[in-house]
């Protein structure tokens, strides 16, 4: 039998959807409070064949993922895949160079060099967002001038380094929804659309997730994307444009207690196959 | 692993208000819930024959997402 570890900080829900499908199962689970751990190669006591990273502290998770790895064992999703996608400007800059297609962006460091990084985009609105950083929190619709000014110092005054880091994108009118491909190794395996009046859309700001039956046209990016990260198992937000599908993010733990229900899909099970798939090939 | 809320609070009660939260059973340590009466948000930071002991939930960090 795989034994499966779930490393983890604060348990959300996602994580009780995997202890309980896990204990369905028969499957061994420990459970490690990162937080607590104390990450000695010399005497850390790695007794299970592949280790789930689900911390909600992306710092945390990143050094989890390097030390599980350093000892030999397999991690979902490893610590490459996870840094391809928790800094926005990465992820953008592998998708680009892979082919795939994304919203225009840039990133600028001081109120001249976003001036310009705006002109280059095609002009306002554009969206202004941290590189690291989630939940669509300290998100910016920077409609002119005055407010792109304002947003800049503000940052420069208030923020901590990464904020200073200025990721800037063009803002995509889409449909009133963006969609959300969750997707293994490159496969598509369920998909919603989030919905909102709002042009934030993520759910945990209150958009509403229904189910997106995935077409050949999300199936073929969304295999793209993937592939430019390095594979794994990801959430792929997608905007709809005119010119078709653009990847916004990749997430690389993903939240999906609003999405088993639209999609009637069981994505705790399907994260738990892919694990022990992964420690069978290890 | 708590924010460090300041009065330990007995197993089953919320530390802010002193409201009784029902356990209902499966709670897990480093669980959040929701206080029903004060909706302060809450961590379970340990289980002691059955009863949740709940503490202020941490605050949002930079870096926390998915």
């Amino acid at each position: 039998m795989t034994r499966l570890a779930l490393v983890h900080s604060t348990i959300r829900k996602e994580e009780k959807l995997l202890l309980d499908e896990a204990s369905r199962r028969g499957i061994p689970v420990r459970t490690i409070d990162i937080r607590a751990e104390v990450l000695d190669p010399a005497s850390f006591r790695a007794d299970f064949d592949v280790a789930l990273e689900r911390s909600v502290s992306t710092v945390k998770g990143d050094y989890a993922a390097l030390f599980l790895e350093a000892l030999g064992v397999p991690v979902v999703n490893p610590a490459a895949v996870a840094r391809a996608c928790e800094d926005k400007f990465l992820t953008s800059l592998l998708l680009a160079r892979a082919g795939v297609a994304v919203p225009r962006f840039a990133m600028a460091f001081d109120v001249g060099a976003a001036r310009r990084a705006v002109a280059d985009l095609g002009g306002y609105p554009v969206v202004v967002k941290p590189p690291l950083g989630s939940w669509g929190r300290l998100l910016a619709k920077v409609n002119d001038e005055d407010a792109l000014e304002a947003v800049v110092e503000h940052k420069d005054v208030l923020g901590t380094p990464p904020q200073k880091a200025l990721y800037i994108q063009e803002f995509v009118r889409k449909p009133g929804r963006d969609i959300r491909a969750f997707v293994a190794d490159g496969e598509t395996l369920c998909a919603i659309t989030r919905e909102s009046p709002h042009w934030i859309t993520n759910t945990a700001r209150g958009g509403v997730a229904k189910n997106y039956p995935p077409t050949a046209e999300l199936r073929d990016i969304c295999a793209r994307a993937s592939a430019a990260v390095g594979g794994g198992l990801l959430a792929v937000d997608l905007f709809e444009s005119a010119a078709g599908l653009l990847v916004n993010e990749i997430n690389h733990t993903m939240e999906f207690r609003n999405s088993e229900e639209p999609t009637g899909t069981n994505i705790a099970g399907a994260i738990l196959d892919y694990c022990l798939k992964k420690a069978k090939a290890a | 692993m708590t924010s460090g809320s300041a009065s330990a609070a007995a197993p089953g009660t919320c530390p802010v208000c002193g409201g009784t939260i029902p356990s209902g059973g499966g709670l897990v340590a480093t669980e959040i819930v929701v206080c029903p009466e004060c909706q302060s948000m809450l961590v379970v930071e340990s289980l002691r024959d059955g009863e949740a002991v709940f503490g202020e939930a941490p605050k949002i960090e930079e870096d926390w997402g998915e």
